[in-house]
């Protein structure tokens, strides 16, 4: 007796080459187009002068893709400075309702002892 | 749609051509870009290249995704389709010989186009009815490329309205 196999449609298995951008990577890609083209990032996203015809699409498909990443990077760490720069500027009143003063993390210290003394 | 669900949009699009005889596809080449301050990722970009057998010719997929307040969005892309030379490094090479190429990207305050024949034969939006460049698709892309090969211009297959 000869058994019957059933055939089971195999999908290939996609493959892909991931390669994570880095920070560092991207924003010297940034500086040699800069540098090669003689012309500021945001000049060129920005549409402030004309084309100049010597950049490929090629270069500025690479450009802009490392360019926003820059500035998105950017971006954040600025947002998470100020972020903390607010946390350690806490108010401070001596007496309540009276006008209030941020204080330093030095400050503080200062404080908190004179209350423990 | 997020990182996962790209590549996951990679292999169905490969696999919507699947019966169609002649294509050669490279691995996709994705760079996801880290956020910094956690484990998410910021965007990505993709480079994916396509050959035929017996013909010269390829087409190159070029997308970039960023994350926006409404989950991650194609920022621009760039498709091209056009000869080349053995010695290519086709993901990266420059492309300088074009048959048909749609650039959806803005820069010195240009929007998108489509070079029809030549690296300096472009048509920009505005001097177009139809169709709307932004929208285009890979798969979209790859249909219309067939077209050019099975003896359409690329105004015929692309279905260019101007103004």
């Amino acid at each position: 007796m000869s058994t019957a196999k059933a055939s089971v449609p195999v999908e290939e298995i996609m493959e892909y080459i991931e390669q994570p951008l880095t920070y560092r990577e991207a924003r010297r890609g940034v500086r040699k187009f800069e540098h090669t083209h003689k012309v500021s990032s945001s000049v060129v996203f920005s549409g402030k002068c004309p084309a100049p015809t010597t950049i490929s699409s090629d270069a500025l498909f690479e450009w802009k893709s490392y360019y926003e990443f820059v500035c998105e990077v950017d971006r954040r760490v600025a947002s998470a400075l100020a972020e903390r720069s607010q946390l350690e500027q806490v108010s401070y009143s001596a007496k309540p309702g009276s006008e209030t003063h941020p204080q330093t993390p030095e400050q503080r210290k200062h404080a908190s002892m004179c209350v423990a003394a | 749609m997020d990182y996962a669900e790209f590549k996951a949009s990679l292999q169905h699009l490969k696999n919507k051509f699947k019966s169609t005889p002649g294509f050669k596809w490279g691995k996709p080449h994705l760079r996801p870009k880290p956020d910094p301050f956690g484990s998410d990722i910021l965007g990505w970009s993709s480079t994916w290249v396509v050959t035929f057998d017996g013909s010269l010719d390829f087409i190159r997929l070029r997308e970039d995704w960023k994350i926006t307040a409404n989950g991650f969005a194609r920022s621009f892309f760039t498709y091209h389709y056009g000869p080349y030379e053995a010695h290519w490094t086709l993901e990266t090479v420059e492309c300088n010989r074009v048959v048909v190429r749609v650039d959806g990207i803005s820069y010195f305050g240009k929007g998108c186009h489509i070079h029809d024949g030549a690296k300096e034969n472009r048509i920009y939006q505005d001097q177009l009815e139809a169709p709307d460049l932004a929208g285009t698709q890979m798969d979209q892309f790859i249909e219309n490329v067939l077209k050019i090969r099975y003896g359409k211009t690329v105004t015929q297959a692309f279905e260019l309205k101007l103004k």
